[in-house]
């Protein structure tokens, strides 16, 4: 994929777009102070059940960045607690 | 003196389709140009990268600043035609990007709205909204896909418009998110008026796919969730977004001449296709025959009551509405912003200001769903079935299309003069004071342009300068309230709401959103609702 990068930190979960058209708790990355917004090739952006099962895991990733703060996965790898 | 102006950036279409696409184009170009006339519309092209009128030349296709300075110079120099359409998408003819007064990530992550508001404005290059609050012009893009190289599909898009002669029908397909059934059941009321009352589908319980019969109707009307650079729309319930609608969906059953209207975030985005995001939503309905698409192309604010109506509800429905009655679609949306303006009540907030910026038609702004033509001055040679259509609908004389138009124009620039609007105050985004406790706190001054009465001065940083009876001391603020802060806001919105007469109803919030308050001092003169819809 184009503009293909790796991203690493640990997932959370995070409301988004508050008090707009497109509010909804988003599953994020978040590494020290930067946070991007995860979402999967063909999956529902505002609910992913597989993006859901990351949620406390410290990950890296790897995949394009569709705007400033969202990653469009390519793929992904969970780290052990010590990486 | 020309009708309508359509400009467009030659080289630029040369680069994306080649010497041979580019005569394809202008044959087609040609035809609409033709069939224009026989609408009683005298049409010029000009290219940006090349035009007449002693017009500067626009050098580098994405230089916003370049094309606004010539797309103005253009319209002026052609008497400001009653149309203006921008042919080609975002790589052709840029969006002008303007600064989100409500960007604040995660809460908006829109740094900036790619808008053409700037192009229905006759107020020079900014990156202001607020430069922009009062259009006059008559404007809608005709958009080919972002990196696309097939020009049969740009073609087709132009051969669309040129061989409109009206659309079949007034029936709808209603598609909303469950948790905005409120706003949603107003807002059909309102866009539809005394037309046969009109079912909802609401996301869930209903999903797709639809019917043939239920995508054939002429008129949809889409107040879904949508996401960026994603070819399907959403419903909700809670903490569930199942599918609305994807663009695959509706391939094959879209009725000739159909318009949409959707209210969602990024419902009008323009972007570059690829395997994993698909062709748009709005670029799949124009490709399928739909005549115009009225969306947003970022994240979109409304409410999700009907006494909350707000920001996209009103402007989606003033526009259905002008459709309705018989305009076309660019005078639509012209109609639609100025209504909503003059919605907003005595301030244009930020969540009104991004609206205005975003909202956009995507399709001929000539084209009338509903109404016929001007008087033609005399048939030229397209078709016997295409001018006898033509001729099936009564004319309006021009004395009368004139006086409108100068009606709207004239509403426009009194806009500009006059409409109050706020401005973010930098390095006040993290405070928490004000009213309404809760998270983030964005906080704006209220800008009052100087009375109307006074020399014309469109630009806001002159409409500031001149505001001598600013009151420094009231204010704008935008809270982004988490779950924890609901009750509480919810609390003290109350009796923010019994202090002072406020927008909407804000004697209930069911769940967490963000709030606009407007203040002088400790005193709450408004505050308002806006919801994730």
């Amino acid at each position: 994929m184009a503009g293909s990068k790796r991203f690493t930190g640990n997932v959370v979960k995070k409301r988004w777009g508050k008090g707009s058209k497109s509010d909804h708790m988003a599953v994020v990355l978040e590494s020290g102070e930067s946070f991007h917004r995860l979402r999967r090739v063909g999956g529902n952006p505002f609910f992913d059940e597989e993006l859901e099962k990351l949620v406390g895991k410290k990950i890296e990733v790897k995949g394009s960045l569709m705007d400033p703060y969202t990653i469009l996965l390519t793929s992904w790898q969970e780290l052990d607690k010590s990486g | 003196m020309i009708q309508k102006l359509i400009v467009t950036n030659v080289a630029a279409l040369k680069k994306k389709y080649g010497a041979a696409g580019l005569k394809l184009i202008q044959k087609a170009l040609a035809r609409l140009v033709a069939a224009d006339a026989l609408r009683g519309l005298t049409t010029r092209i000009e290219a940006v990268d090349n035009p007449t009128r002693s017009a500067p030349k626009v050098t580098i296709i994405g230089n916003q600043r370049q094309v606004k300075a010539t797309i103005d110079k253009l319209f002026t120099a052609h008497g400001s035609p009653d149309y203006l359409l921008i042919l080609g998408g975002p790589d052709v003819i840029p969006h002008q990007l303007l600064e989100n007064p409500l960007f604040s990530p995660p809460d908006d992550i829109d740094r900036n709205v790619p808008s053409d508001l700037p192009y229905a404005c006759s107020a020079p290059f900014s990156t202001k909204i607020p430069d922009f609050i009062g259009p006059t012009r008559v404007v809608g893009r005709l958009p080919d896909v972002v990196g696309s190289r097939k020009v049969a599909d740009l073609v087709a898009l132009i051969d669309g418009a040129t061989t409109f002669s009206g659309t079949p029908g007034k029936t709808s397909l209603v598609l909303s998110a469950d948790e905005w059934a409120g706003a949603s059941r107003a807002n059909v009321r309102l866009a539809f008026g005394a037309l046969p009352r009109r079912a909802i589908e609401m996301v869930p319980p209903k999903s797709p796919p639809w019917s043939s019969a239920q995508l054939a109707h002429p008129l949809h009307f889409i107040n879904c969730h949508g996401d960026v650079k994603t070819p399907m729309f959403f419903g909700s319930s809670t903490a569930n977004y199942p599918t609305a609608l994807e663009a695959s969906g509706v391939v094959g059953k879209v009725t000739r001449g159909s318009v949409i209207t959707a209210e969602c975030c990024y419902g009008a985005q323009l972007y570059k296709p690829t395997k994993a995001k698909p062709l748009s939503i709005p670029e799949t309905y124009l490709s399928q025959g739909a005549a115009g698409f009225c969306g947003s192309s970022n994240i979109a604010y409304g409410s999700d009551s009907a006494s909350g109506r707000c920001a996209a509800d009103i402007l989606c429905v003033e526009f259905v509405k002008a459709v309705l009655a018989k305009a076309s679609l660019g005078r639509a949306l012209l109609e639609a912003r100025i209504k909503f303006i003059k919605s907003t009540g005595s301030v244009a907030d930020p969540a009104d200001e991004k609206t205005l910026g975003q909202f956009m038609l995507l399709g001929d702004p000539s084209t009338r769903p509903f109404g016929a033509g001007l008087e033609a001055p005399e048939p030229r040679s397209v078709t016997r079935g295409f001018a006898k259509a033509l001729a099936a609908v009564a004319p309006m004389a021009p004395a009368d299309h004139r006086a409108g138009r100068k009606a709207l124009e004239q509403a426009g620039d009194e806009i500009a003069r006059t409409k109050p609007f706020a401005e973010r105050v930098k390095g006040a985004a993290k405070s928490t004071r004000g009213p309404i406790p809760g998270g983030k706190t964005l906080i704006f001054r209220v800008v009052r342009p100087a009375a109307a009465a006074q020399p014309k001065a469109k630009t806001r940083g002159a409409r500031a300068a001149r505001s001598s009876a600013d009151q420094p001391t009231e204010q704008i603020q935008v809270t982004f309230i988490t779950s924890a802060d609901a009750p509480r806001a919810r609390s003290a919105l109350r009796g923010g709401a019994k202090a002072a007469a406020p927008r909407g109803n804000q004697r209930r919030i069911p769940y967490t959103k963000a709030v606009i308050t407007r203040t002088r001092g400790a005193e709450v003169l408004s505050s308002r609702r806006i919801v994730s819809k």
